[in-house]
């Protein structure tokens, strides 16, 4: 496994009417080729943003990026200049987003989405890509591909459509595909369904895969690794199975305890009380401390550093945890 | 789509037939005796009223009448004038010329001119250039056709004194010659409506989702404007266009006023004033006609264009 994007201090400050948003703020975040990354947290926490930063989708004139994005051991995909990020947009790196209703031009055939992007990043007939996009189509389930390739976005379904755009990111083989909330438009049978197709995609193509979603249990079902964000920081990232077992982080153990669980008839869901800062301004301290329960006297006005545990485990909290899960903190 | 279009042109005969009747009895509304219009205030026998009456057929029942017009219509016979006691077809023949080659020429150059400077404005949004755009765009709106011409007509004068741009013409170059100015003085509203129109509707595509979807697929920003978002984005400009056009028919009487050119809405207005009710309904239907056609292409367009409209 080797490193394949690297994040390093990322910050993405946004303009708007209100003044400057500090969207996301200095995060580090590394993707290994062939792992499924996660990154979850509340709306507005700057997951997206994070994402879209890695194929610089934002609108450039509103939105300043510092630190760097390095892709495969060493180009900056933040200095890159246009052409080089062309050729890097759908080809090396592709993203699948959150609404496949909207996702299409409506005005052009499903088929021909899929291919042009084949066309524009290898020399081939245009005969062959519409070969290769029709053996895309039956692949992601869409059968049978030949007739379904001349098909116009409105005569498919909502699932059929985020099937048609995983075949239409996943057309040239990327080394890299962005997931940004790609079941959250969809009804929860669906979600199953393409959450099962990207992970059986994943393992045949070898491609690594970053999903962001705000549903725990997404990360659960597919995920290796998870980063969880809050406030534009990534404040809890390691490895799925033991952040699920024993969360260290208080927002995390919070997210995990707030997911509904069958069997359990509580009379009540479990929420986070109070509601994430505003991001316009600096927060000193940690982000989390007027909501978390186990905020000491520093937790106001010191910012808290990483802790690293075994495995890559590190955690952003003044406090070191055990296990949340055990009750209580130590020191 | 061949389906579409054969529904499309049998909703238009329908409206036509529909228009037919009710410009057919409107004009019969009127209490102006088409008799005293044709004897122009004469004086005259019981003898020679008979001989008018029978002539254009007013002796007849209205719905004979009726049919009578529209039989003539079906064979490009449109009646005799009141005012002139002669055929209608000689005398709306040159002015349809006129009328029709001033419109589609106006509207070809307000397209030209439109399109690009509405997506040239979306593209740099919001930027000096824009701005301009805009201003340019609200003074071609705020000003009358006949003051642009005017205003034509004195910089002509002045740049290049010896450009024809008024009186007869004898061939197609000529033609093309003397409709050329007042084209582009009726073309104002039109490049100002459109390219306004294209703006917003281009910057509401280069904001659409899919947009994106294209961007993070690597396509090129040019093939993004031109191959995703034009499309899509010129849909309501084909609506305010076909509507425009319409007006334009008439609205073109001052432009042709001012460069003394006959056509077809100043006729339609003598007509009226003289109550020359025979032309106004020729004329009226014509233009009905004319709208029904435009829609009717711009519904066709809509469907080459949208596939929702023509699968649905």
């Amino acid at each position: 496994m080797s490193e394949l994007v690297q994040i390093n201090h990322l910050k993405v400050d946004l303009m708007s009417i209100s003044g400057l948003i500090h969207a996301v703020r200095d995060i580090n975040l590394t993707i290994s080729s062939d792992e499924i990354h996660g990154i979850v947290g509340e709306s507005g926490c700057g997951k997206s943003m994070t994402a879209k930063s890695i194929l610089r989708l934002h609108d450039e004139s509103k939105v300043e990026y510092s630190g760097e994005i390095l892709y495969d051991g060493g180009r900056d995909i933040l200095k890159m200049n246009k052409k080089d990020l062309l050729k890097i947009r759908g080809n090396d790196i592709s993203m699948i987003f959150q609404d496949p209703m909207t996702t299409f031009n409506p005005l052009l055939r499903i088929g021909d989405q899929i291919s042009e992007a084949l066309l524009i990043h290898q020399k081939i007939s245009k005969a062959e890509a519409k070969e290769r996009s029709v053996e895309m189509l039956e692949k992601v389930g869409i059968l049978p591909g030949a007739a379904r390739y001349s098909m116009y976005p409105f005569e498919m379904s909502g699932g059929q459509l985020q099937r048609a755009s995983i075949a239409m990111s996943l057309i040239c083989s990327p080394r890299l595909l962005i997931a940004d909330e790609p079941t959250t438009a969809l009804d929860v049978t669906m979600q199953a369904q393409i959450l099962k197709l990207m992970k059986q995609l994943q393992r045949e193509m070898h491609s690594a895969v970053l999903i962001i979603t705000h549903n725990f249990g997404v990360i659960a079902e597919i995920c290796d690794k998870v980063s969880v964000m809050y406030a534009g920081q990534i404040i809890e990232s390691g490895d799925v199975r033991k952040i699920f077992s024993a969360p260290c982080h208080p927002y995390t153990k919070d997210l995990i305890d707030s997911i509904p669980r069958s069997g359990e008839r509580a009379t009540k869901l479990t929420s986070i009380p109070g509601a994430p800062p505003k991001l316009n301004h600096t927060i000193n301290g940690c982000a989390y401390a007027p909501r978390c329960k186990y905020a000491a006297e520093k937790c106001c006005c010191e910012a808290p550093e990483f802790r690293t545990l075994d495995g890559g485990h590190r955690y952003l909290c003044h406090l070191a945890h055990d296990s949340l899960t055990k009750g209580g903190a130590t020191e | 789509m061949g389906k579409f279009i054969l529904k499309r042109i049998g909703q238009l005969i329908l409206s036509l037939f529909i228009a037919s009747i009710l410009v057919f009895i409107f004009v019969r509304l009127s209490d102006t005796d088409p008799v005293a219009v044709i004897l122009g205030g004469k004086q005259t026998s019981q003898e020679t009223i008979q001989a008018i009456k029978e002539k254009f057929n007013l002796d007849k029942p209205l719905f004979q009448q009726y049919l009578l017009w529209i039989d003539g219509l079906f064979h490009g016979d449109l009646g005799l004038s009141f005012k002139y006691q002669t055929s209608i077809n000689e005398l709306i023949g040159p002015r349809i010329l006129t009328t029709l080659g001033l419109v589609s020429a106006s509207s070809v150059i307000a397209l030209v001119i439109a399109i690009p400077l509405g997506i040239f404005c979306a593209v740099k949004k919001h930027t000096l250039w824009d701005r301009a755009g805009s201003i340019f765009s609200l003074i071609l709106a705020g000003c009358p056709s006949f003051f642009v011409s005017i205003l034509l007509i004195l910089l002509i004068s002045a740049v290049a004194p010896t450009y024809p741009f008024t009186g007869t013409y004898a061939n197609f170059a000529e033609y093309c010659q003397r409709l050329f100015v007042p084209s582009l003085a009726l073309a104002c509203t039109m490049i100002a409506l459109a390219s306004r129109v294209m703006r917003s509707s281009m910057i509401d595509q280069i904001n659409a989702p899919y947009t994106m979807t294209a961007v993070a697929k690597g396509v090129p920003q040019s093939r993004i404007l031109f191959k995703h978002n034009m499309k899509n984005a010129v849909i309501p400009v084909i609506a305010i266009v076909s509507i425009q056009i319409g007006s334009m028919v008439v609205g073109a009487v001052l432009v042709e006023n001012v460069f003394s050119l006959s056509g077809l809405g100043s006729f339609l207005v003598d007509s009226i004033t003289s109550s020359d009710y025979a032309v106004v309904q020729d004329i009226t239907i014509m233009l009905v006609f004319l709208f029904l056609v435009i829609s009717t292409l711009a519904d066709i367009i809509y469907a080459a264009i949208d596939p929702r409209i023509r699968l649905k």
